[in-house]
């Protein structure tokens, strides 16, 4: 079920990308119809070898707490989707940053043309990457003309996504619906991802860009699990599009490499080390070629040398202070960040290192290295960037925060149980029939 | 120990609780504050950037009014500086009228000042066409047509000095 919920995030990258890369050579009827028997291929090739006992219908007893967890994923859907469509517009970067190259690509029969890399559109960020508007594009393409308002539904779309890889995730790592349900119930208590600038009803990419880390995520924690190379190649595949959506993707992507670093030189498994690291890494290099041949110039960074850090490293108070006055800002957050800290000491200090170490790793190192990106901002005053922007940067690793903090508090509860993987199981099963048979 | 075991899950519901009450009231503060109601139509957001051209559809009025021109052409956008709605109107002027070129004039209040212009390297390009934006084009523009209540668009043809069109 977690590969099926991942298909949503899956899916939405691969029309993303494939729109990007086959649009330099074809567009209109041909690009659409390509990237739908692409689509339908992958698809097909999937299902053909996915295991058979996955797809039978299982029966199983609905609980009161199936039913709890369905009205809440439900009842959220709702209202993210009411607040999407009627409650905010596509503000600022919704418009004139991502849905601005929706137009364009829409214009040019569903691919943005070379010529908008050079024709002096540097005021929608010609060098953000182009996950969001390449998805808006296509659904104008199918819808045959330009809709603003259709386009809003990308939000709780991928809003339903997280949901499932949520409950998806937090069940596999705590054998518990209730912890799954806890995990959905935080989640929709979160002001900063349901409503205001970054969240899934503005339009902007750092929603969609959580919502794909925390794909990234769910898998990665699979390879620790198991260490089975169909959860390394699903790591590998949802942390291609991390630098695909945002630039700070790549901060997204070093924590995904971090994570599963010490599992693979363990294992020596080098297999597995290519197929999570290379996507990524090739998106990441690739993106970053094309815009260094238009000879784009962003103007919010300046160059990441050590001469550059060196001479803002008097701006460490002024981040320090910042961070922390917005990690404790709960009109954004609740009591997420001071709960994580807590989360991350129950957990490492009671379970195994395959159920904390990417929960750590993913929820509460950005909060470290977010903020130094603004030593590297080349506003003036720097300070006006770190308020308009830390927020959002933050919203990227808040689904792996509250995977983080359900998890601790399902253990701190009795809740299901961290201390044993599936294979586990399977084992204590066997020595618990040797014991009663001798 | 039997504190540790009583206490683990009295600091899970703790959090729990906490968590559910401090963003439960957040959220529902903000979404009573938020007074904002959006009908749900395709150009509802670009609608709301162009909103003070003045009229009840500003973003069909705009592509209506850009038709006439050819893919190639050079439009040049005059606006107020000191409106503070010259450069979001300014800048979706430029996505609607793609592939066309857009430079812009954001004119000094003061008289005589330069202003500040937007993409310059276009100063010495043919201007096909003027845009203004909160200003009514001067006595020397001919054939200026009023296409919404704070917009303008007058035919043009030559290499003009951009602030020569500002008030």
């Amino acid at each position: 079920m977690r590969i099926c919920w991942s298909s949503l995030v899956i899916g939405a990258g691969t029309i993303s990308l494939l729109s990007f890369c086959l649009g330099f050579v074809i567009q209109g009827i041909l690009l659409k119809g390509m990237i739908t028997a692409v689509c339908i291929a992958l698809f097909v090739f999937g299902f053909g070898r996915s295991p058979k006992y996955d797809c039978r219908a299982e029966r199983f007893k609905v609980k009161v707490v199936h039913v709890l967890l369905a009205m809440l994923v439900i009842s959220q859907l709702s209202f993210v989707t009411w607040l999407s469509l009627h409650k905010w517009n596509l503000s600022w970067d919704g418009l004139i940053v991502w849905e601005a190259k929706a137009t364009i690509a829409f214009r040019h029969a569903g691919a943005l043309p070379l010529q908008y890399f050079t024709g002096g559109y540097e005021v929608s960020h010609v060098a953000y990457p182009l996950f969001l508007p390449l998805l808006e594009a296509w659904i104008y393409e199918w819808l045959g003309h330009i809709d603003q308002g259709m386009i809003k539904l990308v939000g709780p779309y991928l809003y339903l996504a997280a949901l499932l890889l949520l409950i998806g995730s937090a069940r596999r790592a705590t054998n518990s619906v209730w912890v799954a349900t806890l995990a959905v119930f935080l989640f929709g208590l979160l002001p900063i991802c349901t409503l205001g600038y970054g969240s899934v009803s503005s339009g902007y990419a750092d929603f969609p860009l959580a919502v794909v880390w925390l794909c990234a995520l769910v898998h990665s924690m699979e390879y620790w699990r198991t260490g089975e190379l169909a959860a390394a190649r699903l790591t590998g595949v949802s942390a291609m599009f991390l630098p695909f959506v945002k630039n700070d993707g790549v901060i997204a992507l070093f924590c995904i490499i971090l994570t599963v670093l010490p599992k693979v030189i363990q294992e020596r498994n080098w297999k597995a080390a290519a197929w999570m690291m290379t996507p990524g890494l090739g998106v990441l290099f690739g993106w970053h070629l094309l815009i260094k041949l238009s000879h784009v110039k962003e103007g919010d960074l300046v160059p990441f040398t050590l001469g550059n850090l060196l001479a803002h490293l008097d701006r460490t108070g002024t981040l320090v202070r910042s961070t922390i006055q917005e990690l404790l800002t709960w009109n954004h957050w609740s009591i997420l960040w001071p709960a994580a800290i807590v989360a991350a000491i129950v957990l490492v200090s009671h379970t195994r290192i395959a159920t904390w170490y990417p929960l750590v790793v993913n929820a509460l190192l950005p909060v470290l290295l977010y903020p130094c990106v603004f030593f590297f901002s080349a506003w003036v005053p720097f300070q006006a960037h770190v308020g308009l922007a830390l927020p959002r940067l933050f919203i990227h690793s808040a689904p792996a925060a509250i995977l983080l903090v359900s998890v601790a508090c399902g253990s701190l509860m009795g809740m299901g149980d961290t201390s044993t993987s599936p294979n586990d199981s399977g084992a204590k099963i066997a020595e618990s029939k040797a014991r009663s048979n001798s | 120990m039997r504190i540790k075991t009583a206490l683990a899950p009295a600091l899970g519901l703790v959090l729990i609780v906490t968590f559910a009450w401090v963003g439960g009231a957040a959220l529902i503060s903000a979404v009573k504050d938020d007074r904002a109601e959006f009908r749900l139509y395709p150009e509802v957001s670009s609608d709301s950037f162009l909103s003070h051209i003045g009229g009840p559809h500003p973003t069909k009025t705009v592509n209506e009014m850009l038709e006439p021109w050819g893919r190639d052409r050079v439009l040049l956008v005059v606006a107020p500086a000191t409106s503070p709605f010259s450069r979001a109107i300014y800048y979706e002027l430029m996505i609607l009228a793609y592939p066309r070129r857009i430079p812009a004039i954001m004119c000094d209040p003061h008289p005589g000042g330069t202003g500040s212009a937007y993409h310059p390297e276009l100063a010495s390009t043919n201007i096909d066409g003027l845009i203004f934006f909160g200003i009514v084009p001067g006595s020397g523009v001919t054939g200026a047509r009023q296409v919404a209540p704070e917009l303008y668009v007058a035919p043009y043809k030559g290499v003009p000095t951009w602030n020569s069109f500002c008030p």
